[in-house]
């Protein structure tokens, strides 16, 4: 068994749960969510004006994988879980944390769709 | 270079300890039953040790078991009472060791009935409850003396009184108690106790059951092969671990006030350290729990991220976040936290060698952490 620290997780999952860039809720911005009652996880992703930004409850392995996904939103893409699990280094038994993240993002996307779509019935 | 701050998992050996085992691990390595001089010195030192535990809880030698640790005195106490007074109903709580719990379960599934005692919120047991939970058929109560998650204390002087009264054999865990709490069998009717070395700053891999001899509390053995240890526990004697463990007892005891002291001022400190920090909850109440162990919690944030960013901390944390390992304390559970409070706890336990300039770091680690945790949180 691994003592729980940097030592734990790959460098990519360390560097990005010890100073995520994106981390952050702005008040105006469209938010998706997606829990994990199971590993009392949480995580929601925001768009706002100034681009992606997260928030979590989560493992460090679910906040590196919010933090990356924020980042590639951000680019204008949308990452896979393949994708995640390889880039992040991120073992089988956590791609429960990366499937988080996907739901979360398929969750913002429908809000951000359906805000989109307010706006179009409002401007008819 | 962590800070060790785990000392109900483990305490380091003491001096006085580690003296005594390697008077023995020098010796010429003879076996305690063998009847030849070197057999009899290593027998000496073996009952020299038994009499020094036996003073440091107020019992005869002779009622002095030694086993492999705690678990396996907890499993002699349980299902060797179980088995040797034919069966009956089995009386525990929901906030044992493992040791016992399993053990529980394992004669559950055999077709012993069992229950469990619920505890208050201040995470010790009540005296009112277990009243309540005693049957007919009620053969064995086992209660902790002091909970290795909290702390807390049951109030075993009061639970032994209502079991003499009502017939009931009591088996008390008291791995954590020992070195920390005054226990006195000649004054506590507790039938059979369990204890361990490491818990007080002997060797790991030896511990002891008590087994009172008036009235008489006897065990179906559990180990087969010689009939050692009055045949309760066959299997050959380790006798420097046994020295060790005898050396460690009476320190223990000599200790008890100077430790106890030194523990209540470093969890005061830690305490007031703790304050105020966002979505506090403490899980061990001053009054209720022993100093040395400091159990907290932290609302709004995984106890995975919150173990991970105070790594430089060797403490006792609760759940972990993969696939296999995501059930959180089942103790803390039990007092009512919710399983995600309960995954971000943090069990702090103090030791003889801890300092104030090691709470003093604690607190700041621990302050940084859930400060940068809950701005990442929803």
């Amino acid at each position: 068994m691994k003592a729980i620290g940097p030592q734990a997780y790959s460098a990519a999952v360390w560097q990005r749960f010890s100073a995520p860039q994106r981390a952050g809720h702005p008040p105006e911005a469209v938010s998706g969510c997606a829990d994990s009652p199971a590993h009392q996880l949480r995580v929601c992703f925001h768009r706002s004006d100034s681009g992606y930004c997260f928030t979590a409850i989560g493992c460090p392995t679910t906040i590196a994988a919010a933090d990356y996904c924020a980042e590639q939103l951000d680019a204008g893409c949308t990452p896979q879980v393949g994708e995640m699990m390889d880039g992040l280094e991120i073992p089988e038994d956590r791609r429960h944390c990366v499937l988080l993240c996907e739901d979360a993002m398929a969750a913002l996307a429908a809000r951000i769709a359906q805000a989109l779509s307010g706006q179009d019935r409002q401007a008819s | 270079m962590s800070i060790y701050l785990d000392h109900a998992a483990s305490t380091p050996l003491a001096d006085e300890a580690r003296a005594a085992m390697l008077a023995q691990l020098d010796g010429p390595g003879a076996n305690p039953a063998s009847d030849h001089a070197p057999g009899a010195e290593a027998a000496t030192a073996v009952e020299a040790a038994r009499a020094q535990i036996a003073a440091a809880i107020g019992a005869q030698p002779e009622e002095i078991v030694f086993t492999s640790g705690a678990t396996e005195a907890d499993n002699l106490a349980i299902k060797g009472s179980l088995e040797f007074l034919g069966g009956g109903h089995l009386l525990t709580t929901r906030i044992e060791h493992k040791a016992v719990l399993d053990a529980a379960s394992s004669l559950a599934e055999q077709g012993v009935p069992v229950s469990y005692v619920e505890p208050a919120a201040d995470g010790r047991v009540r005296v009112e409850d277990i009243a309540a939970a005693l049957r007919p058929d009620t053969a064995l109560l086992s209660v902790m003396w002091v909970n290795n998650e909290t702390g807390a204390i049951n109030p075993i002087a009061e639970i032994a009184a209502l079991c003499a009264e009502r017939g009931v054999r009591l088996h008390v865990d008291a791995a954590q108690a020992l070195g920390r709490l005054p226990i006195d069998m000649a004054e506590v009717p507790v039938a059979l106790m369990s204890l361990s070395a490491h818990k007080c700053y002997g060797p790991k891999g030896i511990g002891a059951l008590f087994v009172r001899r008036r009235p008489r509390a006897r065990v179906t053995p559990q180990m087969h092969g010689g009939g050692h240890e009055q045949g309760m526990r066959s299997g050959t004697l380790a006798p420097h671990q046994i020295a060790g463990f005898g050396a460690a007892a009476e320190l223990a005891v000599t200790r008890r006030e100077a430790d106890y002291a030194h523990a209540a001022g470093l969890a005061e400190r830690l305490r007031g350290g703790l304050e105020g920090m966002p979505g506090l909850l403490m899980n061990s109440g001053p009054a209720a729990c022993v100093p040395h162990i400091v159990n907290v919690a932290f609302d709004g944030i995984h106890g995975e991220a919150l173990r991970a960013a105070t790594a430089e901390l060797a403490v006792a944390s609760g759940s972990a976040c993969s696939a296999a390992e995501a059930e959180s304390s089942y103790v803390l559970r039990a007092l009512g936290r919710s399983d995600r409070q309960a995954g971000a706890a943090l069990r702090i336990s103090t030791g003889r060698d801890t300092t104030t300039a090691d709470i003093d770091r604690a607190v700041a680690v621990i302050g940084a952490a859930v400060e940068r945790l809950r701005a990442i949180a929803v």
